[in-house]
């Protein structure tokens, strides 16, 4: 046998558990048996009537990367917000994100439009990565901003550490959607996406630079001596393409 | 010691954190919690208080708040100085892996949500540990039924967890004249319960359709909230913390930032230097 502080406890989440959900999907008839003295479901219409707006308006300012390549944009937020309800502890772009994963369960996409939902999924993973590793964001944007003046960018010999960014993201474009004005880039693209400073970056990464960003996906950091030997080839053309990758605040020297 | 005055930090209002009568400020959390900030939200500026404002413990759910949670705000209070922090008497979602609502909606005033509350508040304080709890009364569109007032439920509250009270003043109008009763009463019958205190200040507007006073945050902050404002300031003199002026929409020009918190400070040494004559 239950005692009744027990059977109210029960009874109080199973309550909470109904007009949460309801409350979330703003279908309201689980929440207006619980309802007070008058007060009617005209009152709860309000209030989730005000949270939908609310949350559509979020979803689309986060999501206007993508409203020039989807035209029905506000259409399949509309349809979104009604199907799924937000999870707990909703914060940053959990919503958007959710939006994306979602989107073409929903609707066919060109590859055009798959590059632009993968552009903003990327945008995202660099913010949910930097959540979990704050630390590292902000040492790397420190040594970013150390003075390199009295490096010699020719010395392979130098005892210095080549740091990368940790917190980017690599992926790939199948189109020449986002590239812009960049010329003769052959499909499909390797694009990296990376925070400097609170601004996220996107930059396209040529064969050597795929290369280097690979040897030290592993490490974060290695020497110089370390990297030009896991390397291999010409030594002063990977310094070259060391400091390109500084100056876009990809790596950083220490 | 009089209380602090201050904003509830947005962009729109930076420009006017320097003004000499501003020396405290609310930051809400999940502005300040960026992941890629490298700066403190607060940023150079020094108050004599810093209060970090919550919008997700969520303290009358069956489940108590996760861990994850309570870190992430007590990092950014320690970040930035805060000194406190609030978050808002109801739930926004059922569990930990549930809904979330998109808002604050106010609990069945039942034993078993009073019973979850306090047990949720003694967990976030003892998490917080230094750094004070304070809840917040919300304004609600609606009431979910149950057998004791709001009143009785907060003060039970208050006296049981030992928290502080965010006394937002326009939420009490707003309840009030949305559910007929008596403002000044509400106030002097929680009051007592409080040990300390913090006051949120705000503008809506009546919505004539509905006819409901809406909290919005839009608009400057009417009269009779100016004159409600007045008599928690006599009644709560001594245990009145701070005081934080709230405004997210219909943002006013400088000199509006500037008028509307010379004025809350205005009033609030008024009543302060004649009560210390008294």
């Amino acid at each position: 046998m239950q005692s009744t502080a027990t059977q109210q406890m029960d009874q109080y989440r199973r309550q909470l558990d109904a007009c949460a959900e309801s409350l979330a999907r703003a279908q309201l008839a689980g929440a207006t048996t619980y309802l007070g003295h008058r007060c009617t479901a005209e009152n709860l219409k309000m209030f989730t009537d005000g949270n939908m707006d609310k949350r559509f308006l979020k979803l689309s300012d986060e999501l206007e990367l993508s409203s020039d390549t989807l035209d029905e944009l506000d259409d399949l937020i509309a349809e979104y917000v009604k199907a799924v309800p937000m999870v707990a502890y909703d914060t940053g772009p959990i919503d958007a994100e959710r939006f994306l994963r979602w989107l073409p369960g929903h609707r066919a996409l060109s590859d055009e439009q798959r590059d632009v939902v993968n552009c903003q999924r990327c945008r995202h993973r660099v913010e949910f990565l930097a959540r979990r590793n704050r630390l590292q964001h902000v040492r790397f944007q420190e040594l970013l901003s150390a003075d390199t003046s009295t490096l010699d960018r020719r010395n392979t010999r130098q005892r210095i550490w080549i740091h990368r960014n940790p917190i980017s993201v690599v992926s790939r474009w199948r189109t020449t959607k986002l590239l812009g004005q960049a010329p003769d880039v052959k499909l499909p693209a390797t694009v990296v996406f990376y925070p400097v400073g609170d601004d996220i970056r996107t930059a396209l990464l040529e064969d050597d630079g795929c290369l280097i960003f690979a040897t030290l996906r592993a490490t974060t950091r290695l020497s110089l001596q370390s990297l030009l030997k896991e390397i291999g080839g010409d030594p002063k053309f990977i310094m070259e393409s060391l400091w390109d990758l500084n100056e876009v605040a990809l790596l950083a020297f220490g | 010691m009089l209380p602090g005055i201050g904003y509830a930090l947005r962009e729109q209002n930076r420009v006017v954190l320097d003004d000499a009568t501003i020396n405290a400020v609310e930051i809400t959390f999940e502005r300040a919690d960026d992941p890629l900030r490298l700066e403190r939200y607060v940023g150079d500026l020094e108050f004599e208080h810093v209060g970090v404002h919550a919008l997700k413990l969520s303290v009358a759910s069956p489940d108590a708040p996760a861990p994850a949670y309570l870190g992430a705000l007590k990092a950014i209070a320690l970040e930035n100085g805060a000194a406190t922090i609030s978050d808002h008497l109801g739930f926004t979602r059922n569990g930990n892996d549930g809904v979330e609502i998109g808002h604050f909606a106010p609990p069945p005033f039942t034993p078993a949500a009073l019973e979850c509350t306090c047990r949720n508040i003694d967990i976030i304080q003892k998490y917080f540990d230094d750094i004070r709890f304070y809840i917040e009364n919300i304004a609600y569109l609606f009431q979910f039924s149950g057998t004791m007032s709001e009143a009785e439920f907060l003060a039970h509250v208050l006296r049981t967890t030992g928290c502080g009270w965010l006394l937002d003043v326009t939420n009490v109008y707003a309840n009030a004249t949305n559910f007929d009763f008596d403002a000044v009463e509400f106030i002097d019958a929680v009051l007592p319960s409080a040990d300390s205190v913090q006051l949120h200040l705000a503008g809506g507007f009546l919505d004539e359709h509905a006819g409901m006073y809406i909290d919005s945050h839009s608009h400057p902050i009417p009269d009779a909230v100016w004159t409600l404002y007045r008599h928690v300031l006599k009644a709560g003199c001594g245990k009145i913390d701070a005081i934080f002026v709230e405004r997210d929409q219909n943002f006013p020009d400088e000199d509006g930032w500037r008028s509307e918190i010379r004025r809350t400070r205005e009033i609030m040494e008024d009543v302060y230097s004649v009560s210390a004559r008294l």
